[in-house]
C-alpha cells in the first residue's frame, strides 16, 4: 500500500517530465525549423531588399557601402535621371501597350483554339492538337532566327506590331491549358444549348467563358507576366528607342564604358512595381494558378 | 476540382465579354496616346523627309549625340535622326543580324576590335571620295586615328573620339600618406625602377605599414598601390607596349607575335615582379580570370590607390567615389611611355538606302561644331585636335585634371590592335593569359597558347 502510494507520485513526476522533454524538444525543433524557413526566406527577400536600396542610392554608395545597408539620404536622383534623360515613361507605355495586346489577344484566340480542340467535332481534330502541342517541346530559342526573318521579309522589322504579333494569336501552352479544363465542362451543357439554337460562338462567349473564369485568369496572368518580361524578341525586332520596352531600356544601360547600376536598378524597380501590384490585386488566382497549371514561370 | 456549374452564365457573361472589349478597348487608346510611329503607318521613308538610324551604345554619350543630332536637324529639316541604343554585349552580333535581314542601321559606332572584319565584310562605305568631294580637311584629326580607320587609300570613317589609358588616384589617401604622386616614374623588365619604390610606398597593410617596411603584412593589406587588370587595351597592352612589344607585328596582320622576349618582358613585369612585389592587385582579386571586374567597386572603397584604366571610366570614377580623384600618366618602360591610343568612327552604312543623307550626318558628327559639344560636355575627348581644351575645362569644372590622358596621346602611341577577327582572337588571349595572372602558370606557356588560338582565329577569320 505504502509502495502503491509512492508509486503513483513518482510515475507523475516521470510522466511530466517526460512531457516536459518532448515539449521542450517539440519547442527545439520548432526553432530550428523557423530558423530554417527565416534564412531560406531571407535568401530569396535580400536581393529583392538590397535592389530596392540600391535603386535609391548614388553610384558611390552603391559601390561604398554594404548593399544591406538602408540609402541615407535617401535620393530619387536615379528616377528622375531615368524618366528625364532616358525616356523611361516611354518605355513604360511601350511595354504597357505591347502586353495589354499581347494578352488580350493570347487569351482570346486561346480560347477559340481550344474550345475547337475540346468540344468541336472535326476530322483529324485531335491529330492536329497534338501536332500542334508538339510546337511545346520546341524552345524558343530555336524559332528565333526564321521567325525574325519572316519579319524582316513582312517589312515588320522596328515595329509595335514585331514586338507582339508572335504571341497574340494564342500560344500551345495556353490552349492546351484551357483545352484540358473545358473538357471538365459536361457535354450535356453544349448540347442543350445547341438545341436551344445556340451557335458555337454563342457557346464560347456565353457559357464556355463564364464557367471558365479560373483558367482565363490564370492565362491572363501567365500571358501578361511574360509579355512584361519579355527581353530577348523585343531586343532583336526593334532598333529605335522610340520602340524599346522597360526590359530592353535597362539592358541599354550596359555599356562598355561604364555600368550605370544606379540606373539599372532604379529601372528594373519601375519595371517590378506593376508586377508586384498584380500580385497583390490577383495573389488568390496567383496562388491557384499554380495549383491548376502546377507551375509558376 | 468542384465540378463546373453552369447556373451562373447567363448573368455573368455579359460581364466577361465587356471585360474583353475593355482591354481592346484600353489597348486601342494606348495605341492612340503613343501615337502612329512603330506602326509601320508612318511614312518615313516616303515624302520629302527622310529618317536615318542611328545606332551606338552608351547611354551616356547618347545624351551628348541627342544634343548634336538635334542641331543637326535644324540645319536639315528634312532629315529625322532616329538613334538606336544597343546594349554593348549584343551590338555586334545584332548589327550583323540587321546586315544579313537588310535592316542595319544608316550609321552605326564601329569599335575597334570589329573594324577590320566589318571592312572585308562589305559593310562599310569607303569614304575617300566623299571625303575628297566635299573637302574635309582630315589632318584637324589626330592622324593616329585616321591611320587606325583607313586601308590604304581608303577611309573608312571620320574620327569622332580618341581614348588613351592613365592612372587615376585617390587623392585623399595620397594626402593621408604624405606622399606626392610624380608623373615621371619609370620601370626596368628585372622589376626595378622608381615605379616600383613609389608602389611600395603607397600599399599598407592594417598597421600602416608600407611595403618598404621589414614590418610589412603582405596577408594583411589594406590598400594596393595598383590595380592593372588582364586586358590588351587597359591593362597589359601598355607594358607590352613600353616593353617594345606587341600583339601584331603590324596591322591587319593575320598572326600575333606575343612570343617575343618585349611581350613576356612586359607581362612578366606585372604578374611576376609587381604582383610578387604585392603593390599590385593579385589576379584572383581582381575578378574572374583577373579581368578586372571587381577594380571599379575596390578603388571606389579605397582597398585600391592607382587604377589603370582608359579615359572612358572617368564618369565612372567622378560617379562611383566620395574622395578627390587625380589623374597621372602611365610610368615610363624601356621603350619609353606608350600609351594604347584608340577611337571609334561612324560607320556608313555601304547597303543604306539614304546614302547621300547619311554621309551628311557623317560629316556632321565628325565636324568642329558637333565635337564641340561632345567635347564641352565632357562626353568624349574630341578627335579633333584644337578641340582638346574643351573636354579638359570641363572635367577641370568637375574636380579632375584629365591632363594625363592628353599628355599621352600627344607623346608615343601604339595603336588598338586591328586585324579581322582581332575581337575574337582578344578573346582567346585574355583567357590563355589569366593563368599567368592568376600565378598558376609561367608567362612563356601562357603566351604560348595565347598565340597558337589568337593565330588559328586570325587565319580563319
Amino acid at each position: 500500500m505504502t509502495s502503491a502510494t509512492t508509486a503513483v507520485p513518482a510515475a507523475a513526476a516521470t510522466v511530466q517530465t517526460t512531457e516536459r522533454t518532448s515539449r521542450l524538444t517539440k519547442g527545439v525543433r520548432l526553432t530550428l525549423f523557423y530558423l530554417l524557413l527565416l534564412i531560406i526566406a531571407l535568401v530569396f527577400i535580400l536581393p529583392y531588399l538590397m535592389s530596392v536600396f540600391a535603386a535609391f542610392k548614388p553610384l558611390a554608395a552603391i559601390l561604398s557601402q554594404s548593399p544591406l545597408r538602408p540609402p541615407a539620404p535617401l535620393t530619387l536622383d536615379n528616377f528622375k535621371t531615368i524618366f528625364t534623360q532616358y525616356d523611361f515613361g516611354r518605355y513604360l507605355a511601350n511595354t504597357l501597350l505591347v502586353t495589354v495586346i499581347l494578352t488580350a489577344g493570347q487569351v482570346t484566340f486561346s480560347m477559340m483554339g481550344a474550345y475547337a480542340f475540346a468540344r468541336m467535332e472535326f476530322p483529324g481534330r485531335d491529330s492536329l492538337f497534338w501536332l500542334y502541342l508538339m510546337t511545346l517541346m520546341v524552345p524558343n530559342i530555336v524559332t528565333l532566327v526564321p521567325l525574325y526573318v519572316m519579319f524582316a521579309h513582312s517589312h515588320l522589322l522596328n515595329t509595335y506590331w514585331a514586338i507582339f504579333l508572335p504571341y497574340v494569336l494564342g500560344v500551345p501552352y495556353s490552349v492546351f491549358l484551357m483545352r484540358q479544363y473545358f473538357m471538365t465542362i459536361p457535354k450535356e451543357v453544349m448540347e442543350a444549348a445547341r438545341l436551344d439554337g445556340c451557335s458555337e460562338g454563342r457557346i464560347l462567349w456565353r457559357i464556355i467563358v463564364p464557367i471558365s473564369r479560373p483558367i482565363i485568369i490564370t492565362a491572363t496572368l501567365l500571358a501578361f507576366v511574360f509579355g512584361w518580361n519579355n527581353f530577348m524578341w523585343p531586343l532583336i525586332v526593334t532598333n529605335s528607342n522610340s520602340l524599346n520596352v522597360l526590359t530592353v531600356g535597362i539592358a541599354n544601360f550596359n555599356s562598355n564604358f561604364s555600368v550605370q547600376w544606379n540606373l539599372i536598378l532604379a529601372g528594373a524597380l519601375v519595371a517590378l512595381i506593376p508586377m508586384v501590384i498584380l500580385f497583390a490585386i490577383f495573389q488568390k488566382h496567383i496562388v491557384n494558378s499554380i495549383s491548376l497549371t502546377g507551375i509558376n514561370r | 476540382m468542384s465540378a463546373p456549374r453552369p447556373g451562373p452564365a447567363r448573368r455573368s457573361a455579359p460581364r466577361r465579354a465587356g471585360f474583353a472589349a475593355r482591354i481592346m478597348i484600353i489597348g486601342a487608346v494606348l495605341t492612340l496616346l503613343t501615337g502612329c510611329a512603330g506602326w509601320g503607318l508612318s511614312s518615313s521613308g516616303g515624302g520629302s523627309t527622310v529618317t536615318l538610324t542611328y545606332a551606338l551604345w552608351d547611354p551616356h554619350e547618347q545624351v551628348g549625340y541627342q544634343q548634336s543630332i538635334d542641331e543637326f536637324e535644324k540645319l536639315h529639316p528634312n532629315i529625322k535622326v532616329d538613334i538606336e541604343n544597343i546594349p554593348y554585349g549584343n551590338y555586334e552580333q545584332k548589327m550583323i543580324a540587321e546586315f544579313i535581314t537588310g535592316g542595319a542601321p544608316d550609321l552605326f559606332w564601329v569599335n575597334t576590335p570589329w573594324l577590320a572584319t566589318f571592312i572585308k565584310d562589305g559593310m562599310l562605305t569607303n569614304l575617300t571620295p566623299l571625303i575628297k568631294a566635299s573637302h574635309i580637311t582630315m589632318s584637324q584629326y589626330y592622324p593616329q586615328l585616321v591611320a587606325l580607320h583607313s586601308r590604304g587609300s581608303a577611309i573608312y570613317g571620320l574620327p569622332k573620339d580618341w581614348d588613351t589609358i592613365a592612372l587615376y588616384y585617390n587623392k585623399a589617401y595620397f594626402a593621408k600618406l604624405h606622399l606626392a604622386v610624380p608623373a615621371n616614374l619609370s620601370w626596368n623588365t628585372d622589376g626595378t625602377g622608381s615605379f616600383v619604390t613609389f608602389l611600395k610606398e603607397a600599399t599598407t597593410d592594417t598597421s600602416g605599414h608600407n611595403a618598404l617596411s621589414p614590418r610589412f603584412n603582405p596577408n594583411k593589406i589594406a590598400t594596393y598601390a595598383i590595380a592593372i587588370d588582364n586586358d590588351p587595351q587597359g591593362g597589359w597592352g601598355d607594358y607590352v607596349a613600353e616593353a617594345g612589344g606587341s600583339v601584331l607585328p603590324y596591322p591587319d596582320a593575320p598572326r600575333t607575335s606575343l612570343t617575343t622576349p618585349q611581350v613576356n618582358q612586359g607581362i612578366t613585369f606585372l604578374t611576376k615582379y609587381l604582383t610578387g612585389d604585392h603593390v599590385m592587385v593579385p589576379g584572383d582579386l581582381s575578378g574572374p580570370n583577373a579581368n578586372g571586374a571587381n577594380l571599379e567597386q575596390m578603388f571606389a572603397q579605397g582597398q585600391v590607390a592607382m587604377w589603370e584604366q582608359g579615359d572612358w571610366n572617368t564618369l565612372t570614377v567622378k560617379t562611383s567615389t566620395t574622395f578627390p580623384v587625380g589623374v597621372t600618366t602611365l610610368p615610363i618602360g624601356p621603350d619609353g611611355r606608350v600609351s594604347v591610343f584608340n577611337g571609334l568612327i561612324d560607320g556608313l552604312n555601304s547597303h543604306t538606302r539614304y546614302p547621300k543623307q547619311a554621309w551628311e550626318l557623317e560629316q556632321w558628327l565628325g565636324s568642329p561644331a558637333s565635337e564641340a559639344i561632345m567635347g564641352s560636355g565632357g562626353y568624349v575627348w574630341p578627335a579633333i585636335k584644337s578641340l582638346d581644351p574643351l573636354f579638359l575645362r570641363y572635367w577641370q569644372k568637375q574636380g579632375i585634371d584629365m591632363q594625363a590622358f592628353l599628355t599621352e596621346a600627344q607623346g608615343k602611341v601604339i595603336n588598338f590592335p586591328n586585324s579581322p577577327g582581332v575581337g575574337d582572337a582578344l578573346t582567346d588571349i585574355d583567357n590563355d593569359l589569366g593563368p599567368a595572372f592568376l600565378g598558376t602558370e609561367p608567362v612563356s606557356q601562357a603566351l604560348k597558347a595565347a598565340q597558337t588560338d589568337a593565330d588559328y582565329v586570325l587565319r580563319t577569320s
